[in-house]
């Protein structure tokens, strides 16, 4: 079609459910061709799923009782409680994911995931679970090299505290199909990590099926294909309905963000809300340090002394010197070997965090590593970590 | 104390700020939202100010002291404004608009409020999370509230060789005070140590940041709705929204002082306001109170206002200045050397990977990186006219100054395992969203919008 030069072309008329559909269509074909190219020849199906309920699991230790289709752990014997599930035969390998359908898990109880398999019947191995919110997270057994071959067995370990009944519904070994893995990608629970300040989500494998660029791809194609149509019929293009659809965009994108949120919200909720800061830090994934080193505190005077923290891993130093304020600590980044033992004054405190290395002779009150020594005081033993006086 | 000592401790130094700015801002040049925006930040800064100064005289600090110095500040204010209480024009709200785009504007204000109340949740349930947070910052907080003193923290080496234990030490001893100050006034109001609620003033922040914004859309003539669009843009962006979820870093701070100092500077350069130079040149020179990267941020600011005042000689000094700065950095070779910080060397580590997937994969930012070069090629033919000339300096001054950090110093391993990359970026968003909104707004075909802007100074008069 053709107009004379300086004739303006007419504009063309919004038509909103057009637009709508021609951005349903720039979605289906942006979907389509990306499902093809991460997952050629199978973007539909591949999936598998194998699930136990609660009547199929036994228990081995601690005290059950049935409730409904759950069992219910309302007691550890001797620490722990043990449920199992026995002559599985399942192939590891083409069942890595792995997701224990639990109900009201608290804060401090410990969650392991046992498995047996035929090529090594005689070694038990595990994995813990991660605590999301009132239940725990899936496993991803993909990298685990003990995750292989079939599966005899596997069984549910519970530790720690136990400050209410824990509900045990089932446990599911899966394969997820693509759309199950884009579902999750999309809208799966993350809680608050150590890396959110510095980006969000984790890791990005499928760059075109991520919202942010799948999102971008869609409005681009959106846009093509409406400025062919125009072109065809000789309208000029309108600036409105393409910023609307932009504004939809953005929206979109932040309603995906807003979900996030609200899985973090309840997860932060169900961890923290109605605690005082000390009820926060007990609760909060170096609890166990933060209660260790609130017992040590009582054991350091004068409150100016100095305080030596070390630990062969940066974070728990470094949350150990935190947690040691306002004494006067030393945190300092990288210092993973003890100072020469010139270092320290009498009446310096030292705090050693499971360092294998370290050595202490009672007999002489020494604090021995490598070729240094230092006549010291042992005030405390906490789980494998110590607390000493520099005399 | 307790929670009413928290508020007061909130409200306070707002309302300090507020005051004075009131002074600052003259007829007809400001609004509510502008005004609330802007004063929380000079308030809280300015408290922190106070709090050093307090201590150098030897006043011991507390509840009842910094308190009792805000009050005489605010009384000062009160005084020398008095006279000009009712010269403020009305905030954002147009209710002569349509129906529909009032429904609209509703709407947008719910979500807004929505997320600012979630993150306000999750301030209140989380204890101090991020690692700088409780490595750099909280640290000075918890002991300068414990002892009621600035006592200084030194590096290491040096704690280890004082033979009097006078001094603390923790992981970023030479950073600025501002951020532990604002914690331990917190921490003064509330009478104890809890590093959940001292963390409050990041809400604020993230709440004035978008006062300060949709005040400074509307004196820009944006109608209502297209401001708030804007400003929801601003709140709905996931790495703002995670700095103040998770507070207790002082990047959030950073942006938002950066960022308003940046708005005032495009107003100033569009109208000559000189209430918007004040405003420019005070929160530029606030930068530096916040983090050591806000001095490179304050320098980006300059050759805009020379671009503005002289454009040819301004043009030619930048351009000079920069080849200056990369004839030293290429005469010091790999040797390199410090400045503000960094150290710059002549060697140049190609960290695209990691922009590439920060920008335009993650979902960092929505859509704000891909809408900027989209901006920029519908505005190319304006951009050397006044003031988009300034404006586009201050956005290239801010990405030359990343992209020496990024790809010549010491940086770009921290960009490439992601730990330095959003958040040196969150510090220009708010003003590249500024400078975003502008550009569409202003768009050849829509009403021009300074008449807009009088008709509203017209209404306050």
């Amino acid at each position: 079609m053709t107009h004379p030069a300086d004739t303006p072309l007419p504009a063309a008329p919004l038509r909103w459910p057009a637009l709508t559909g021609l951005v349903a269509l720039a979605a289906l074909l942006v979907w389509l061709a990306a499902m093809q190219g991460y997952w050629p020849g199978q973007p539909w199906g591949g999936g598998e799923r194998h699930t136990f309920n609660a009547a199929t699991l036994t228990t081995e230790r601690g005290s059950t009782r049935h409730s409904g289709d759950a069992w219910v752990v309302q007691a550890l014997d001797g620490g722990a409680a043990l449920l199992r599930l026995t002559d599985l035969q399942l192939n590891a390998d083409s069942l890595p994911r792995v997701q224990w359908s639990l109900g009201n898990v608290q804060q401090g109880t410990q969650l392991q995931f046992l498995w047996r398999t035929a090529r090594e019947p005689q070694r038990t191995f595990g994995q813990m679970l991660e605590w999301h919110g009132n239940s725990v997270a899936a496993l991803d057994l993909t990298e685990d090299p003990n995750w292989h071959g079939t599966i005899l067995e596997a069984d549910l370990l519970v530790r720690g505290a136990l400050p209410a009944p824990l509900q045990v519904n089932g446990v599911t070994f899966a394969r997820l199909s693509p759309l199950d893995i884009l579902a999750e990608e999309w809208f799966g629970v993350r809680p608050w990590l150590g890396t959110s300040v510095h980006y969000i989500g984790g890791d990005a494998p499928r760059a075109w099926l991520a919202p942010l660029p799948f999102a971008v791809l869609v409005l681009a194609l959106a846009a093509a294909l409406l400025a062919l149509r125009l072109w065809r019929s000789g309208l000029r293009p309108q600036r409105g309905p393409l910023w609307l659809l932009l504004f939809a965009v953005w929206l979109l994108l932040d309603l995906r963000w807003q979900g996030d949120l609200w899985h973090k919200h309840e997860i932060s909720f169900e961890r923290y809300a109605g605690k005082d800061w000390v009820g926060k830090h007990a609760a909060a994934e170096d609890g166990r340090l933060f209660e260790m080193i609130e017992q040590m505190r009582t054991q350091i005077t004068p409150a100016n002394a100095r305080v030596f923290v070390f630990a062969d891993n940066d974070y728990l130093r470094g949350r150990a010197a935190y947690h040691l304020l306002p004494l006067n600590v030393l945190n300092k980044d990288n210092l993973l070997d003890l100072l020469p033992a010139a270092t320290y004054r009498p009446g310096d405190y030292l705090i050693i965090l499971g360092r294998d290395e370290v050595g202490y002779a009672t007999a002489t009150k020494t604090l021995q590593w490598g070729d240094q020594s230092l006549h010291a005081e042992l005030l405390q033993v906490v789980e494998g970590s110590v607390l000493l006086r520099v005399l | 104390m307790g929670m009413g000592g928290l508020m007061l401790a909130m409200l306070l130094p707002w309302l300090a700020g507020v005051l004075w700015l009131r002074r600052l801002l003259p007829r007809g040049q400001t609004n509510w939202p502008l005004w609330l925006g802007y004063g929380y930040f000079a308030g809280m800064l300015g408290t922190t100010l106070l709090m050093r100064a307090l201590d150098a005289v030897g006043v011991p600090l507390g509840l009842g002291s910094i308190a009792a110095a805000l009050v005489l500040l605010s009384a000062g204010a009160v005084w020398v404004s008095r006279g000009q209480w009712r010269e403020v024009s009305l905030p954002g709200a147009d209710w002569r608009q349509p129906l529909g785009t009032r429904l609209l504007w509703l709407a947008l204000l719910a979500l807004t409020t929505v997320r600012l109340a979630g993150l306000g949740l999750e301030i209140a349930w989380q204890p101090l999370f991020p690692w700088d947070a409780w490595s750099h910052w909280a640290t000075k907080a918890r002991v300068w509230f414990e002892l009621g003193q600035l006592v200084p923290f030194v590096p290491a080496q040096e704690w280890l060789s004082q033979s009097t234990l006078l001094a603390y030490t923790d992981r970023a001893s030479h950073y600025p005070p501002a951020v532990p100050l604002l914690q331990t006034w917190m921490a003064f109001g509330l009478g104890r140590w809890d590093d959940t609620l001292i963390n409050l003033p990041w809400l604020g922040a993230g709440i004035a940041l978008l006062l300060g914004f949709y005040g400074q859309a509307r004196h820009w003539g944006m109608a209502p709705l297209y401001a708030l669009a804007a400003t929801y843009f601003l709140a709905s962006i996931p790495m703002l929204d995670t700095h103040i979820a998770l507070a207790g870093d002082a990047d959030l701070f950073l942006a938002a002082v950066y960022g308003l100092a940046a708005v005032a500077l495009f107003q100033w350069m569009r109208t000559r306001e000189r209430a918007q130079a004040a405003l420019a040149a005070l929160f530029g020179l606030a930068c530096l109170l916040v983090k050591q990267p806000g001095i490179g941020w304050a320098l980006t600011l300059l050759p805009a206002v020379w671009i503005t005042l002289s454009p040819r000689a301004g043009i030619i000094g930048s351009l000079l200045a920069l080849g200056l700065g990369f004839g030293a950095m290429l005469a010091a070779g790999q040797t390199g050397f410090n400045v503000l910080g960094y150290t710059l060397q002549f060697h140049y580590v190609p960290v695209w990977g990691a922009l590439w997937d920060n920008l335009f994969v993650r979902d960092n930012w929505h859509l704000l990186f891909y809408l900027l070069p989209l901006a920029v090629v519908l505005n190319l033919h304006r951009l050397p006219d006044t003031p988009w000339r300034g404006m586009t300096a201050v956005v290239l001054a801010g990405f030359t100054f990343l992209f020496v950090v990024f790809f010549f110093t010491h940086v770009s391993a921290w960009v490439e395992d992601y730990t330095v990359v959003n958040r040196a970026l969150l510090h220009m968003v708010p003003m590249l969203l500024f400078y975003i909104a502008v550009l569409l707004h202003d768009l050849p075909g829509r009403a021009a919008p300074l008449p807009e802007m009088q008709e509203e100074r017209e209404v306050s008069k």
